[in-house]
């Protein structure tokens, strides 16, 4: 029987290589190697059975979709049957239009950017300024949206995508990355102090904001060090003298 | 026999079986922790002495079928727990793949949790750990092996684990033995410490290597013997050789006293300690470890501590600890009343910290195959399978056919230095092993 000259493993005739090692296997008295008896021990196909009712993730999302879009339809369906029935005009339920057509929009996105998770992001702050943007329409000022929503909107996307970028292209990740994010919920905080002072007094007064990065930076700033003692394989009892 | 017959899952006369029915206390931690990799399927399959005739074959598994009804269900979920549904569909063997085991299809749906396969001469059933362990899975491969040589006019004989189709389900057949030989109050086990595990790149999901080395009985009966172990003893102490090895060789180990244990976890069949006949999950397992931080092992000292290990692990008050903590920790409200897809996220925890996490490979042997003859005869090889986690990589088991004994490794490790090895050891040791895979 043929056998491998490295692991010394006996294997069936016709092998060409070890199944161990992968040397090619030699063969007593140097002739041909006869196909198998029985042909080689696995097919080369793969393939499984697929039981009942299978659906692709694709497939999937799309009924979840089809089910909301139904239940949104009848759900806006009856409460405008419902305004017109009690005030003879569309009035309140365009509100609920709006929040039935927000849901409806964070549920699409959500599942059909699935696969590409860097759109599903602005995506839902598109989705979430166009709401405010109707909530702020519908009662006819306009006198709020872009001065606080849109901005309020825009700042937490601002930081999470700034601190995506920046983590991405971190080539070495470790504590580096947690001192990342916590600089950025450090600006976060301070922009969402800019914003409401802005609007509520016309002037910038860092107050809140000062005092959580006071916490925020200086523990970043140690575990980004730790992070570069720690990669450089440095001896952190040399370094702190312990 | 027509295929009617199989929508009539429960045959007359059968007393009570439910239209469902719960888990048993060993499988509610599989529909949580089943995936792509970890498909918690095993397979035990036979090469035959001529080419499989497939239409023999689906009338056998359709003849077979109704004398196991808790095995003709499919995976639903309820609000608080998984639970089985009969499932009518009649079985369809499959053509056999080059990776087994897959999880396609299990848990979806209309799915039978085991499926029957077939490729030129060899059959194979690849059954969910859901419905059942090696022991009632190979108890419904060899009726359907017997079913299908008697439609080929093979007298062969009912009995030792051979069930006639057209007997009566006995209905501690589908009892959960867990609940009911767990004895309340009885303190749970010890602790156990995380194991080591081999380090590497894994395959690409979906890919499996099988590698079976096959040898002869006699001299590795002798073999073992000599070293005063039996061939359980032998074997895992040659698995544990290998992973001492590669751990020794893995640069970042080479602070032996920051090493973790090497722990192999080897299945003992519990209907051999407690009178059960369930047909579902009813076993628990044995865990003999070195610690390497202790130093380098010899082989012979390794087989020694392996062989008191398991000695000291099957004992029968030991054993009730474990089954007591599985069913008292379903038992509880707290756990009960958890919905299920939170219940789901714990489980997967529970798995992780004090399953896979707790060794460093699994060994079964499933002994001899106590296939009567003309059956016997006509089966070439046998083959059992058992699926690793991608944590632990690897999973060898054994089987017996009159002085064949085959070693089946699994595994999701991109490199085979472990089967490498083992086998290596084991022509090293003057056994003479013939190896083959589906990845060369």
């Amino acid at each position: 029987m043929p056998y491998c000259s490295v692991c010394g493993v006996e294997v069936d005739a016709g092998t060409e290589r070890c199944p161990l090692c992968s040397v090619p296997i030699f063969v007593p008295g140097g002739g041909e190697a006869a196909a198998p008896a029985g042909g080689p021990a696995y097919p080369e196909h793969v393939s499984d059975p697929v039981y009942g009712s299978t659906l692709t993730d694709l497939e999937r999302r799309r009924v979840v979709v089809e089910i909301v879009s139904v239940a949104s339809v009848l759900a806006a369906g009856a409460l405008a049957l419902a305004d017109l029935l009690s005030d003879g005009k569309i009035a309140w339920s365009l509100y609920a239009f709006v929040a039935i057509g927000f849901t409806w929009a964070l549920v699409f996105s959500v599942l059909f950017l699935w696969t590409k998770p860097g759109w599903i992001l602005p995506a839902l702050a598109g989705c979430t300024s166009l709401f405010l943007l109707c909530v702020d329409f519908f009662n006819g000022r306009m006198d709020w949206f872009l001065r606080l929503g849109l901005p309020l909107v825009a700042a937490p996307v601002a930081c999470v995508m700034v601190v995506g970028v920046v983590i991405r292209g971190i080539k070495r990740r470790g504590f580096n990355i947690v001192a990342v994010v916590l600089f950025g919920v450090a600006v976060f905080l301070a922009l969402v102090e800019v914003i409401l002072d802005l609007n509520a007094n016309g002037v910038v007064d860092v107050y809140w904001s000062g005092i959580a990065a006071l916490a925020l930076a200086p523990t970043g700033i140690v575990l980004y060090y730790i992070h570069l003692r720690g990669m450089r394989g440095a001896d952190l009892r040399k370094v702190f003298r312990l | 026999m027509s295929d009617d017959r199989v929508f009539d899952i429960v045959p007359d006369g059968v007393p009570e079986m439910p239209p469902w029915y719960a888990l048993d206390h060993a499988a509610v931690i599989y529909p949580a922790i089943m995936s792509e990799r970890l498909t918690v399927f095993f397979r035990i399959q036979a090469r035959l002495d001529r080419p499989v005739d497939v239409e023999l074959l689906t009338q056998a598994t359709r003849n077979v079928a109704p004398r196991f009804p808790y095995y003709q269900v499919e995976l639903k979920r309820g609000v608080f727990w998984f639970y089985l549904e009969r499932n009518p569909a009649p079985h369809v063997p499959v053509a056999d793949s080059k990776f087994p085991m897959q999880k396609q299809g299990a848990g979806q749906q209309g799915a039978h949790l085991y499926r029957i396969r077939a490729w030129n001469d060899r059959v194979a059933i690849e059954v969910c750990h859901i419905l059942t362990d090696g022991g009632g899975g190979y108890i419904l491969f060899r009726s359907i092996l017997a079913e299908y040589f008697r439609l080929q006019g093979e007298p062969v004989p009912y009995g030792e684990g051979i069930f006639d189709p057209n007997s009566t389900p006995d209905p501690a057949e589908w009892e959960d033995s867990f609940a009911r030989y767990s004895v309340r109050g009885t303190p749970w086990p010890e602790p156990e410490h995380r194991a080591w595990h081999i380090p590497g790149p894994l395959l690409p999901t979906g890919q499996l290597r099988i590698t079976t080395g096959r040898l002869s009985l006699q001299p590795l009966m002798a073999k073992a013997k000599s070293l005063g172990g039996t061939v359980t003893e032998y074997l895992v102490a040659h698995y544990m050789s290998v992973l001492q090895d590669i751990q020794d060789a893995d640069p970042l180990e080479a602070d032996r006293f920051r090493r973790r244990t090497i722990k192999i976890e080897v299945p003992a069949n519990m209907r051999r300690l407690f009178p059960s006949r369930t047909m579902r999950n009813f076993s628990l397992f044995m865990m003999p470890e070195v610690d390497t931080r202790l130093g380098r092992w010899e082989f012979d000292d390794i087989v020694k501590t392996v062989k008191h290990q398991m000695a000291l692990d099957l004992q029968k008050h030991e054993l009730l600890r474990t089954i007591t903590r599985n069913v008292e920790a379903a038992r509880s409200l707290w756990i009960r009343a958890l919905p299920l897809p939170i219940k789901n996220v714990f489980m997967r925890i529970l798995f992780h910290v004090f399953g896979e996490s707790l060794y460093s490979g699994v060994f079964s042997n499933m002994g001899p195959s106590q296939l009567p003859d003309p059956l016997a005869s006509r089966v070439k090889e046998l083959d059992m399978f058992m699926m690793p986690s991608h944590i632990v990589k690897t999973a060898a088991a054994m089987v017996s056919h009159g002085d064949a004994v085959s070693i089946t490794f699994c595994s999701h490790a991109a490199p085979n230095e472990v089967e490498r090895r083992f086998f290596t050891r084991l022509v090293k040791d003057g056994l003479r092993v013939k190896v083959e895979s589906n990845i060369t």
